[in-house]
């Protein structure tokens, strides 16, 4: 039984559709990263599947339980951090912790053991100190406290590491290392490079559809296996690569001596490739190029920098 | 760390403790408070330094119309107790990001909303008691133990609860239509006491005494203490203040459950 599941999740207002479709299940241990540009329809999923929004069609189970028909047995055993939470101003961390732990049946002795750890693990700020006195990263350590503070076995964070500063990423970071080898996480994210660190699985979604469900190596893999990259002792000039003209279906510049050429993923136009670059220089490295997170996502979503918005493209799932 | 699932009370009443806490270390607790204090004690030690004489009209003549010249003021400080504990029970989740911390925990939001409910109408009643303390405390040691109106007085007393319950389910309900819990409470405050008044105005003018408007309702809490004197014209008996502030209990408290088990963040 998959621990996590969306089937057709659709969250519609009017005409428009911030969710369309969504259907993924995750099972196991693990961190799966959930990505795309603002406005994608991430929070959304993340909010339905906490039952802080309601679909409009479709069905978020965690455990095997319906979340909109058992919201309390469904989110028992879960933690969250959605959308920079903040807890009531006038309680103070301690309180707040106390509140949490109190509803979800920890007793005061073990709420306050938990409190003594998280403290240390994630600094926490004076817990004595009310909340709304609080900076906004203090306040995120103590609501990652709390998501974190009955020790769920399913953790759904929102930007967990919105509003920390690298110090604190680093430590959430190290926690949900640690964590996702017991538990299963998942998380949206900004920061491609904190999901490529943290995440085993990433999905992609861009205006509320879903576009790849994989695992981050199997992205890589999959954008990488057109793409080889070739570098040399000395810089080229540009034009001589016209020598590649009919094997590769276009060259960038990488770094001063190193190349990124594309083809057609053949093995036989590889090893054509690798020979007309020995013929244009001495060649240092020769291999397939192994994309990050990000040159997929960028691949996959598409980017104009130029008008800083983005765009959907065609995409696989 | 095993743990079982709690039981729905058990979370009821950590809903209840703490939103106790909550309006006790804010300020709203205290407002109402010096409120009750500044007309209460206000008017006792008016009645002290006067010798039990008070300077205007027959406020003073008996126990009888001390009493109820003080609880005159029962119906206001409802108004205000009720808007400040209730004016902000649904908006403080959806018009803030504490609605993410607290309504993604596993618990069920009419547990939250009921426990808040009856923390509201507690801290409530606490208030008003003080208030109806001076009431008594004031009519025994001005006048004395026996001419004090016990039976209307207690009844005075269970009908302001009554009235309480309509107030604060009114306010909860008129907290779910703002986003700002400031708003909520001005929205609150200015209904009960203004637009409500008006509105009564106007139909009576048009139609009659309409049992059904709020200046009826919270008129009906002094009832016991203008028994003296003769109800007001257009007052409604006994049994319809009541019918009409259970009504007002369920209706609202009933329409404040959905909305807020409906809305999301």
């Amino acid at each position: 039984m998959p621990s996590l599941e969306a089937r057709h999740l659709t969250k519609q207002y009017g005409s428009f559709f911030a969710l369309n479709d969504a259907s993924f299940e995750f099972a196991g241990n693990g961190a799966i990263g959930y990505l795309g540009p603002n406005g994608a329809g991430k929070t959304t999923t993340l909010k339905m599947m906490t039952h802080l929004a309601h679909p409009t069609h479709g069905e978020a189970f965690i455990n095997g339980i319906d979340v909109h028909v058992d919201p309390k047995r469904a989110l028992w055993d879960v933690g969250t951090v959605i959308e920079s939470p903040e807890p009531y101003p006038w309680q103070t961390g301690t309180a707040a912790l106390e509140m949490v732990g109190d509803l979800r049946g920890m007793s005061r002795a073990d709420t306050r053991a938990r409190i003594r750890e998280l403290t240390t693990e994630l600094d926490l700020p004076p817990m004595e100190r009310r909340t709304g006195k609080l900076s906004k990263g203090q306040r995120q350590r103590v609501v990652i406290a709390a998501s974190l503070l009955s020790d769920p076995a399913i953790i759904i964070l929102d930007e967990p590491t919105s509003g920390l500063d690298p110090a604190e990423r680093i430590a959430i970071r190290n926690i949900l290392l640690r964590l996702k080898k017991e538990r299963l996480i998942l998380m949206s994210s900004h920061l491609l490079s904190e999901v490529t660190e943290i995440c085993d699985r990433a999905v992609f979604i861009n205006q509320g559809k879903i576009l790849l469900n994989d695992t981050v190596s199997a992205i890589s893999s999959m954008y990488a296996e057109t793409e080889v990259d070739v570098e040399f002792t000395e810089p080229i000039p540009a034009e001589r690569f016209v020598a590649l003209s009919g094997l590769a279906d276009g060259v960038s510049l990488v770094e001063p001596t190193r190349f990124r050429i594309t083809y057609d993923g053949r093995e036989e136009t590889r090893v054509a490739i690798l020979r007309k670059c020995v013929d244009l220089g001495p060649v240092r490295s020769f291999a397939g190029a192994t994309l990050t997170l990000e040159d997929a996502y960028m691949k996959l979503i598409g980017v104009d920098s130029r008008a800083g918005t983005m765009a959907s493209t065609q995409g696989r799932t | 760390m095993a743990r079982s699932i709690v039981s729905d009370w058990s979370q009821f009443k950590v809903a209840v403790r703490t939103q106790i806490a909550g309006y006790v270390q804010t300020s709203r607790f205290w407002i109402v408070f010096a409120i009750v204090l500044a007309i209460g004690g206000g008017i006792s030690i008016a009645f002290m330094i006067k010798g039990g004489v008070f300077v205007h009209g027959a406020f003073g003549a008996t126990a009888t119309a001390y009493i109820a010249g003080l609880l005159g003021f029962v119906s206001f400080l409802s108004i205000v107790t009720g808007a400040l504990f209730g004016g902000d029970a649904i908006s403080t989740d959806f018009g803030t990001k504490s609605g993410f911390f607290t309504l993604a925990l596993p618990v069920k939001r009419r547990i939250l909303l009921g426990g808040r409910f009856v923390a509201a109408f507690l801290v409530s009643v606490l208030l008003l008691s003080i208030f109806y303390a001076f009431a008594l405390f004031g009519g025994i040691y001005f006048y004395s133990f026996g001419t004090v109106p016990w039976f209307n007085l207690a009844l005075a007393y269970l009908l302001d609860m009554l009235l309480l319950l309509g107030i604060l389910a009114f306010a909860f309900c008129l907290s779910s239509v703002s986003k700002s819990p400031a708003i909520g409470l001005v929205v609150t405050i200015l209904v009960l006491l203004v637009v409500f008044n008006i509105m009564d105005a106007i139909l009576t003018a048009l139609v009659g005494p309409v049992y059904i408007l709020w200046s009826i309702l919270y008129a009906a809490a002094a009832i016991p203490t203008t028994v003296e004197y003769g109800l007001a014209a257009g007052s409604p008996a006994l049994w319809q203040s009541t019918i009409i502030m259970a009504l007002y209990t369920v209706i609202f408290l009933a329409i404040a459950l959905v909305l807020y088990d409906r809305q999301e963040t």
